[in-house]
């Protein structure tokens, strides 16, 4: 009934075209979301015919909800980190062993598919720039990472820092891999910067 | 009539039931649900209230559900095409035409 009711005010308004998204019942029972389109008579078409379209948008809605469920699990687990953090509760190796063993665990093959999972659970943006000759470091750059607080005066990404070691490890089969973070927005740098030295690179 | 004339509406009524066709092959093959729908008995419900010098319409239908409802049933589908019976689950449109309340019973938003 009441979106009937927007249709008859479409009408008594004098709208050609009246739009609206609303639930709908299939006959076995089940909910849907449709956008319906509502066309009333024209000055060139049948007096009294009107025609409605209806389109099924359910899909599209429940990926919407989900992408925005998924958005506040991210933003909540980013605070739990900071605040443990902040509270002192978790130590610098154990930032650094959790990070590895995240890159451990993901199914992925290749850099740009550990640095796209990376960012996609919330954890910052990380960039690799390659070597410009052997024997020099590879580079990673991160940008708003996780662990990045206003002011520390040190260096804080041990969780990326362990990431970048478990990344490494994997891709070149050598455990023997260091990570140094050189640059940190926690001490007022532009960006976070991590060198990566492994006797393959 | 003569010949020519005869032969002349033949071929023009044979185009109109070819366009008839084309469009009805179209409305039945779209991939989005379409209603048509008489609403001559709403149009003129809804005029009679413009007569009436009736202008704030959103409070006159919240206030006069009496009037929505009868408004309702004075809209009659007219047809529905082969997308409307995927989308709603149904066998037939008189299957379809026959459960418009189930269709239409849904929570309120």
């Amino acid at each position: 009934m009441t979106g009937f009711i927007g249709e008859l005010i479409a009408l008594a308004e004098g709208k050609t075209v009246y739009r609206t998204e609303m639930a709908l019942r299939t006959l076995h029972n089940e909910l849907i979301q449709v956008l319906l389109t509502l066309t009333f008579p024209g000055e060139n078409s049948a007096p009294g015919i009107v025609f409605v379209s209806i389109m099924d948008v359910t899909h599209a809605r429940k990926t919407e909800e989900a992408l925005r469920r998924m958005s506040v699990s991210r933003e909540l687990v980013g605070q739990i980190l900071r605040d443990l953090w902040f509270a002192g509760g978790l130590s610098e190796i154990i930032l650094f062993r959790a990070g590895g063993q995240l890159a451990a665990r993901i199914s992925v093959s290749s850099l740009a598919e550990f640095l796209e999972a990376f960012a996609s659970v919330g954890l910052g943006t990380l960039t690799a720039q390659k070597p410009m000759k052997t024997p020099q470091p590879w580079v990673f750059i991160g940008d708003g990472l996780l662990e990045t607080k206003a002011w520390s005066g040190a260096s804080t990404c041990h969780y990326t820092r362990g990431f970048l070691h478990g990344v490494v490890s994997r891709l070149h089969g050598d455990t023997n891999v260091s990570v140094e973070e050189t640059h940190c927005q926690s001490k007022g740098d532009k960006c976070c910067m991590f060198e990566v030295h492994t006797n393959r690179l | 009539m003569d010949q020519n004339q005869h032969a002349f509406r033949k071929s023009d009524s044979e185009e109109i039931q070819k366009e008839a066709a084309r469009y009805r092959g179209i409305f039945e093959s779209v991939p989005v649900s379409i209603w048509v729908e008489d609403w001559t008995e709403v149009i003129r419900k809804v005029n009679s209230l413009k007569e009436q010098r009736v202008t704030d319409f959103q409070k006159y239908f919240r206030e006069n559900q009496g009037f929505v409802a009868d408004a309702l049933r004075s809209a009659r589908i007219l047809d529905v095409n082969t997308e409307t019976l995927s989308l709603f689950r149904a066998e037939s449109k008189e299957q379809i035409l026959k459960s418009l309340e189930i269709v239409f019973s849904t929570p309120a938003p």
